[in-house]
């Protein structure tokens, strides 16, 4: 524990890239030693450390009913049309439509006393994704993602430290931002394409071929390779040109900006060029495996988690729901059990062989994973057979690396309206999963006002920790 | 295109030739400030860097004051010019631009909607008309004051100030937002925390919070009757303000003032007089200092809008100089910006060892390029006019880069790194084909290789290469059959460098 608070200490003087490495960049760069450490220098620091800590992120755009996954009402007018199974923790029991979640029961910790104020789909984004309401002080909030991966993060890796698979930033464009910790804590996003439905002609049935076409969801990220008008020895050539180029500017102006510049670029560089870019490839997988995770977005999302897991990037958030997929996503206003049967279905495999195959590499008990979306949906069901946006009472769900998974914790009323033990805030949800990463919430940030802001303003759930 | 660059040169040359050079008394202000800048080095035991060469000063003026880099006509025309006053009148020139005007219109909407939640959902009609009014008033330079005074009291209802009714509405028209918007813009101090409860670090009470947005309680927002997305403001009763979960109702009260505003069916009407008397004592700082990080990056109160007790001047003497100077000569910006372009402490050089405290000013700082000047840039230096503002190249690009850049550190990510090297952008300017420098440069008439190198050069970095850098072009050009795809290689690099990126 020492250790990792020393590490911390050290991370905390930082601005994005350890601030020890940016001043001896800049310092060598003043001596005229290593002018251009490109390539050399960092390529052969990369992977010494990585991060040993790791959290993902599970996103459900549109609010998820919380009626029709972890605390149904069987027998409540309320309750809908889902039957409960048992699950692997005998007394514990979720919808029909997680099977496989249900026999890994053991690993998660349902909370059903999560109760919060915004109602709204920006407002309510934003509000789970920094812990704040929009606006609040005149603050720009960092997203969890850039708050965690800062702390998270060790050395000069390869991989970006934030990955963030599809996100949905329309509702609230700043729940997915930075904030005051700045661009240099930005996600990498990666842009998807559900899969294409494959059509096979007579000729390839004759002659047994299959006609490119994607079986599986496409993830790709934004300008990770050079146009291909410019191949191999083009793009190289021009990577040597451009080394030779900063070498007068660099020692001439040895200033912190210059120094970031050269920092970033040769990450970019390396992520580029090195086969730390291939974590993204997922062909590299055996179709098996990929069909293991589900086909679509989130599936192939979350089999992109795992090997950026594996690979130590210490913060990945995976969404599921956006409304591009085809259906009204987990915004379910008319419908409800239609759509929330396929997106479980999409959530129970991604899910489910994200944490086994974690734990098969022994990756589970250093990954924390936490579910959730904007808000939860009212217990009565409208005239659509829908159900609207409901914040007063519903659910979350952490797992794996420091939570004490097998129990739910909380409890809402017999009719699902209010929380009736265990009631819960964002900031005590963000604050447990901190803990659960060996992260001390209480930790401050100096926001763009000069205002220290704790990374979760909110009281660590004893119960649900390890 | 290429006849629309021309003819813009070609009046930039005109309006060179008839630029003046810096009148006496604005010349006394800034040797005061110089002599102020250098006595605090003195003391701090700093020597102040030496005076910058032209080119280095031609950029950097050309970044601070309309947005983008020189041509590389620009340049050329500017290194040849042996007069004595020449950089004198290149900084009256460039305040001139229509350039200067939208650079600072910008610069300022960016700033009015600092504190407007999801301002990119904005609509972009809206954006489009706020930059627009700005545009105007900077290019009026009718007073600064007229232009606080203008947002403020905004209705929309005539065509003449829509744009700056969208300020108003951007907000929501909501009292505690427009309390925390114009108290950061126009008096300086961050009264926002003081929304929850008394602010820890100043004077600021939760009473004086909701006092002041009581100020903006009559204002409603109805939308415009000629049925577009804009909406107008208007002034009704006065609904009760009451202090945060709290039912105690509060007078309207201006920021810092003892008494309650009296009976008046315009509160604003009211905020703007007293704001922009010249007795106010936050206003005229306020203004000096942003326009003093417009050149120089970090205000001499740093954040700029934090004033306080809590957050002392580094040299309190000088923004009560610019500050007097400013309020005793009408608010004109464009004589500030020039007083401050024109003195040492803007020309020195940035070249140093990377130490010293950046706010002693000894030596120009080292900061980055925002988005929009990197944009705008990428174009000048392609050969193409700097994207107009309703742009959605532009507005995506900048997006890109988040709203949140610093002004004074480069804080951008391996995302930004990645759209600047393989992006659609810098791919589409780097064309061999259609690249409109590459062209010119290929086909320019009785070019050498060494011209070809010198002409990419001038027009990304604004300086010639070094022997040693048009070596390396000139290697590349013979080994490459390819003419235009060499020079696109060259210019990609360029284009990537940190002296592009970076202001300097």
């Amino acid at each position: 524990m020492r250790n990792v608070g020393l590490r911390h200490a050290e991370r905390s003087l930082g601005f994005g890239l350890a601030r020890r490495d940016v001043l001896r960049t800049a310092v060598a760069a003043a001596c005229g030693v290593g002018v251009s450490p490109w390539f050399g220098r960092l390529a052969s620091a990369a992977n010494a450390e990585s991060a040993t800590r790791h959290c993902i992120l599970l996103w459900m755009t549109g609010g998820p009913s919380q009626m029709d996954t972890w605390d149904l009402k069987p027998g409540h007018a309320n309750g809908g049309e889902f039957k409960e199974i048992e699950t692997s923790v005998p007394g514990l029991k979720f919808s029909e439509h997680l099977p496989k979640l249900a026999t890994m029961a053991d690993d998660l910790a349902i909370l059903r006393g999560l109760s919060t104020k915004e109602g709204d789909h920006g407002r309510g984004t934003h509000l789970m994704h920094t812990g704040y309401a929009p606006g609040v002080g005149g603050l720009r909030y960092p997203t969890l993602g850039s708050l965690v991966s800062k702390e998270l993060a060790v050395g000069q890796p390869e991989l970006p430290n934030f990955v963030s698979v599809t996100p949905f930033r329309l509702f609230n464009e700043a729940a997915y931002e930075p904030g005051f910790l700045g661009p240099g804590y930005a996600s990498l996003s990666v842009a998807g394409q559900e899969p294409q439905p494959v059509q096979l002609s007579a000729e390839d049935v004759l002659n047994g071929t299959t006609p490119m076409g994607s079986r599986f969801a496409r993830l790709t990220v934004d300008d990770l390779r050079p146009p291909e008008s410019v191949a191999g020895k083009r793009a190289k050539s021009r990577l040597d040109l451009l080394r030779s180029f900063e070498s007068d500017f660099v020692s001439t102006h040895p200033d912190r900006s210059t120094a970031t510049h050269q920092m970033v670029y040769e990450r970019a560089v390396r992520l580029m060029n090195s086969d730390a870019g291939r974590a993204f490839d997922l062909s590299e997988e055996p179709d098996e495996t990929r069909e293991k995770y589900g086909v679509g977005r989130f599936g192939q999302g979350c089999l992109l988690a795992r090997r950026l897991i594996e690979r130590g990037v210490p913060f990945i958030e995976v969404n599921l729901g956006s409304p591009d997929g085809g259906g009204v996503g987990w915004d379910t206003h008319a419908d409800n059990f239609n759509a929330v049967k396929g997106l479980s279905e999409q959530l129970d495999t991604g899910w489910s062989a994200l944490m086994t195959e974690l734990k098969e590499r022994g990756l589970l008990e250093r990954t924390t994973i936490l579910w959730m979306g904007e808000f939860g949906r009212t217990p009565a069901i409208n005239n659509m057979t829908g159900r609207d946006h409901f914040p007063d009472a519903w659910s979350c769900v952490l797992a794996g690396g420091g939570i004490k998974g097998g129990q739910a914790y909380g409890r809402t009323s017999a009719d699902g309206m209010t929380v009736e033990d265990g009631k819960v805030s964002v900031g005590d949800v963000l604050a447990t999963a901190c803990t659960a990463l060996g992260l001390d919430p209480d930790k401050t940030n100096d926001s763009d006002v000069g205002r220290p802001i704790k990374i979760a303003d909110g009281t660590p759930i004893g119960a649900v920790l390890r | 295109m290429r006849f629309l660059r021309l003819c813009s040169a070609f009046a930039a040359c005109l309006a060179f030739a008839g630029a003046a050079p810096l009148p006496d008394d604005e010349r006394a202000v800034a040797a005061k400030i110089d002599k102020l800048i250098v006595a605090k080095c003195g003391g701090a035991g700093v020597t102040p860097a030496a005076i910058a060469g032209d080119a280095e000063f031609l950029r950097r003026a050309s970044l601070d004051l309309i947005g983008t880099i020189p041509t590389a006509g620009e340049t050329r025309e500017f290194l040849a010019d042996a007069s004595p006053d020449k950089r004198e009148r290149l900084i009256d020139e460039l305040l001139l631009r229509p350039d200067h005007s939208t650079h600072l219109a910008s610069l300022w909407r960016e700033d009015l909607l600092a504190t407007v939640e999801n301002r990119d959902l904005l609509p972009p009609d809206s954006l489009r008309l706020l930059d627009h009014w700005l545009r105007l008033r900077f290019l009026r330079n009718d007073g600064y004051h007229t232009l606080a005074a203008g947002l403020l009291t905004a209705t929309g209802a005539v065509a003449a100030d829509r744009g700056a009714a969208v300020y108003l509405t951007a907000h929501q028209a909501a009292p505690e937002r427009l309390a925390s918007g114009t108290s950061r813009m126009f008096l300086g101090v961050q009264v926002d925390c003081a929304q929850c409860h008394d602010h820890p670090f100043t004077k600021w009470s939760q009473n004086d919070f909701w006092s002041y947005a009581a100020v903006f309680a009559q204002i409603r927002s109805t939308p415009d009757p000629d049925g577009s997305m804009l909406m107008r403001v208007e002034d009704g009763t006065a609904a009760p303000v009451t202090i945060l979960d709290t039912t105690q109702v509060v007078d309207a009260r201006f920021l810092g003032a003892t008494d309650a505003v009296g009976e008046t069916s315009s509160r604003r009407a009211a905020l703007a007089d007293w704001l922009t008397a010249p007795e106010n004592p936050y206003f005229a700082r306020t203004a000096v200092n942003r326009l003093w990080a417009v050149l120089f990056g970090f205000g001499l109160v740093h954040p700029i809008d934090d004033f306080g007790d809590h957050n002392a001047p580094s040299h309190p003497q000088v923004l009560n100089l610019l500050a007097q100077d400013f309020s005793r000569n009408g608010y004109d910006v464009r004589r500030l910006l020039r007083i401050l372009a024109n003195t040492q402490t803007y020309q020195r050089t940035s070249h140093g060892d990377g130490s010293g405290d950046p706010r002693l000013f000894a030596r120009k700082a080292v900061r980055p390029l925002s988005p929009r000047q990197l944009h705008a840039s990428l174009r000048t230096a392609a050969g193409l006019l700097p994207a107009p503002e309703a742009d959605v190249e532009a507005r995506q690009f900048v997006q890109r880069f988040d709203n949140a850049v610093s002004r004074v550190e480069y804080q951008a990510g391996i995302p930004q790194a990645l759209l600047l090297m393989n992006g659609d952008v810098v791919a589409s300017l780097t064309d061999p084909q259609q690249g409109r420098l590459i062209s010119a440069a290929a086909d320019a008439p009785f070019f050498s290789d060494v011209e070809r190198i010198e002409s990419l050069f001038l027009a990304t970095l604004t300086r010639l290469p070094t022997d040693a850098e048009s070596e390396r072009c000139q290697n590349l050009l013979k080994e490459d059959d390819d003419t235009r795809e060499a020079l696109s290689d060259i210019l990609w690099a360029l284009l990537n460098t940190s002296e592009f990126a970076l202001n300097h």
